[in-house]
């Protein structure tokens, strides 16, 4: 796994030791809170409804055992026991207390940790495909491209400042796991007709109240481009991004307004002008970041393929029923990917404990090349575990009640913290999730309906990603009522799908029923179990499901 | 939890949150804050709550503000002061924690 350089951890330690000199004068009250709420935000601290929250950055989603641990012990120590993994790969606490973030932070950079950037119109935590480095058809390890920009962009003395928050995501993989299209900027690694490896970089996308699929601004970017592209792109977001109106301040908006063929013409433009002061990245710079990200040796692992798993699941019904969903075939023929879901019926969509979070380590540590991966659908990646470990893995996990069989599927729900905890919501996410997944979570009901991707949002900006939901589920304020809007056939994969809203919206009395209605319409309308909901929903269209849902109005 | 009813009567109450813990607090004039809203002082006049936010001890608490309360018997008009004055709906912690048996307490 890459470590941080010397660089790195003194930077960060830095870092701490200015915020602890800033909270400790916020505290004397030499500081107001004007000016202190900057400062907090550019070190991840939010205050939220009921509490101060801490968001941590997980570059790209990669963790080892040891921060997992040390996630855990802050957890325990400043938090009520346990964590929020977020869909930006990240990890919230909801509860921990001013005096005490200095420490956690200092604890944090003890793991190579920070919460650097996870807040403020900065360039944000580089996120990538949570299968990085073990997916089969890989066009190579895209968390190199995700570290190099996260040390072009960490403290980038331009970009400090821009018109509003930016998002980059990464995938090298023909199927999109990142969500790329509806990021500021989307990189898909892939290769030319020369076979050469190259960037397709997408430009615009996002969600909030304006969902945008990016567009896109180059086919393919030669790979040692990259940065001084990146460099003209933000240079003419600075410049031309608008700061008249933060819902109009994205990246988004200014493609919007100008067409992706003007913008694509002035960051030419400009790129052509700085070009020549980039001399290209020093190799040996670029190989010791893709050193950090060279995959274990594989061979080590006993001989046991996917086939021969067959003889455990044999023996417990339940761990195949989990496999099923839950394991990804790897890169290598011994190995799986592992999928721990933090959906279980019931819970809150994204919350582990910290117990939870030291079996994952352990596991990691033991059996799986002590690599972890948290997905933006707020689940946990083991990605490198020999196939003569499931069955062990399987029961350890089962333990800490870990196996719930449904990613993938219904229960499997992407939901923001929503108005039980973000001061921004305009209505509650979680109880919404628990109350699908409770109604239709059940083994035998969510095998049914079968491949399904519930998100929800309790605000328009869309943190929970409902535009891209199969189903999507906005939460509002009605008149200091809580109101649901439904949105169908959303889909954040390579398919790039912004959802159709059905109709006026439901209480949340109504909102149950109304997803049963739908569930029901889908069920009937299917060719048969091997249509998935979103491919019925394309082929029927709206038509079915609203005449299900207003029938007066039909 | 049920979005509550608009009330007979309206009260106003001043609230904020802790610049220390962030906790969710309540001006109990003339000069605390407090923890649970049914210590809160409830103006029944807004401009007296709006001159009264004006002086309250603003550098202990962060983003001190108005709500809407119902009256006598204190209790908020919106259902985000609802969650505010009580605590998450997904586990039992936050200030329902303060108000009931600690033995009744659902981990994750």
């Amino acid at each position: 796994m890459y470590q941080y350089s010397e660089f790195d951890q003194t930077y960060v330690r830095d870092r701490v030791k200015t915020f602890r000199d800033q909270v400790a004068r916020r505290i004397d009250g030499v500081l107001t809170e004007d000016e202190f709420k900057p400062l907090r935000l550019q070190n991840g601290l939010y205050l939220q409804l009921h509490a101060y929250m801490l968001r941590i950055a997980i570059p790209y989603g990669t963790l080892n055992s040891k921060q997992m641990r040390q996630l855990a012990m802050i957890a325990e120590r400043w938090d009520k026991g346990y964590g929020h993994f977020t869909t930006r790969q990240n990890i919230q606490f909801n509860w921990v207390k001013l005096k005490d973030v200095p420490d956690i932070l200092d604890a944090l950079a003890d793991v190579d940790m920070h919460a650097i950037q996870t807040s403020g119109n900065c360039i944000r935590n580089v996120t990538a495909d949570h299968f990085a480095g073990a997916a089969k058809d890989e066009v190579e390890d895209p968390r190199i491209t995700a570290e190099l920009l996260r040390q072009w962009s960490t403290g980038h003395p331009e970009f400090v400042y821009l018109p509003r928050k930016f998002k980059i995501a990464v995938s090298a993989t023909p199927h999109d796991r990142a969500v790329i299209a509806f990021h500021d900027i989307g990189i898909s690694i892939t290769k030319n007709d020369k076979g050469e490896i190259g960037y397709r970089i997408m430009l615009g996308g996002g969600l909030g109240r304006t969902p945008m699929i990016g567009a896109e601004l180059t086919p393919f970017l030669p790979k040692a481009e990259l940065l001084p592209y990146m460099e003209a792109i933000l240079h003419i977001y600075n410049r031309y991004g608008r700061r008249d109106n933060k819902y109009k301040a994205r990246v988004k908006i200014l493609v919007h307004e100008q067409g992706i063929g003007k913008v694509r013409d002035e960051i030419d433009t400009y790129y052509q002008s700085i070009r020549h002061r980039f001399t290209g990245l020093p190799p040996a710079m670029y190989a010791a970041i893709a050193q950090g990200f060279a995959p274990p040796d594989f061979t080590t692992a006993p001989a046991k393929t996917r086939a021969d798993l067959a003889a455990d699941f044999a023996i417990s019904p339940r761990m195949q029923a989990w496999a099923e969903t839950s394991l990804a075939p790897h890169r290598h023929p011994n190995h799986s990917m592992v999928t721990i879901s933090l959906k279980k019926p019931g819970d809150t969509p994204g919350d582990a404990s910290a117990d939870q979070m030291r079996v994952i380590a352990d596991l990691a540590e033991t059996y799986a090349y002590d690599e972890i991966r948290i997905s933006h659908e707020q689940n946990v990646i083991l990605p490198h575990v020999p196939n003569a470990h499931i069955a062990t893995i399987f029961a350890a996990l089962d333990q800490a009640k870990l196996t719930a069989a449904n990613i993938g599927h219904i229960s499997d729900i992407i939901a923001c913290p929503g108005m039980d905890y973000c001061s921004l919501a305009t209505a509650r996410s979680i109880p919404v999730a628990m109350d699908i997944a409770k109604k239709f979570g059940d083994l035998k009901t969510e095998r049914n309906i079968g491949k399904l991707k519930i998100k929800i949002s309790g605000c328009i900006n869309a943190c929970g990603h409902h535009h891209v939901g199969h189903i999507g589920i906005l939460g509002l304020d009605r008149a200091g009522v809580e109101n649901y809007q439904i949105t169908l056939g959303g889909d954040g994969s390579e398919e790039a799908a912004i959802g159709d809203r059905t109709g006026p919206g439901f209480s949340a009395e109504a909102l149950l029923p109304a997803i049963e209605t739908i569930l029901d319409v889908y069920l009937a309308e299917r060719h048969d179990a091997s249509e998935d909901f979103l491919a019925c929903y394309r082929r029927v269209g709206m038509v079915p499901f609203k005449s299900a849902l207003y029938p007066t109005a039909h | 939890m049920t979005a509550p009813k608009t009330p007979a009567k309206i009260a106003y109450v001043i609230t904020a949150n802790d610049l220390y813990d962030g906790e969710v607090v309540f001006w109990a004039s003339p000069t605390l804050w407090q923890r649970q809203l049914a210590q809160a002082h409830a103006f029944t006049d807004k401009t007296e709550a709006e001159a009264e936010l004006a002086k309250v001890r603003a550098n202990e608490v962060v983003g001190a503000y108005i709500i809407d309360v119902a009256h006598p018997k204190i209790r908020p008009t919106h259902i985000r002061e609802e969650i505010r004055a009580l605590g998450p709906s997904n586990y039992f912690h936050g200030k329902q924690q303060d108000y009931a048996d600690a033995t009744s307490k659902r981990t994750p």
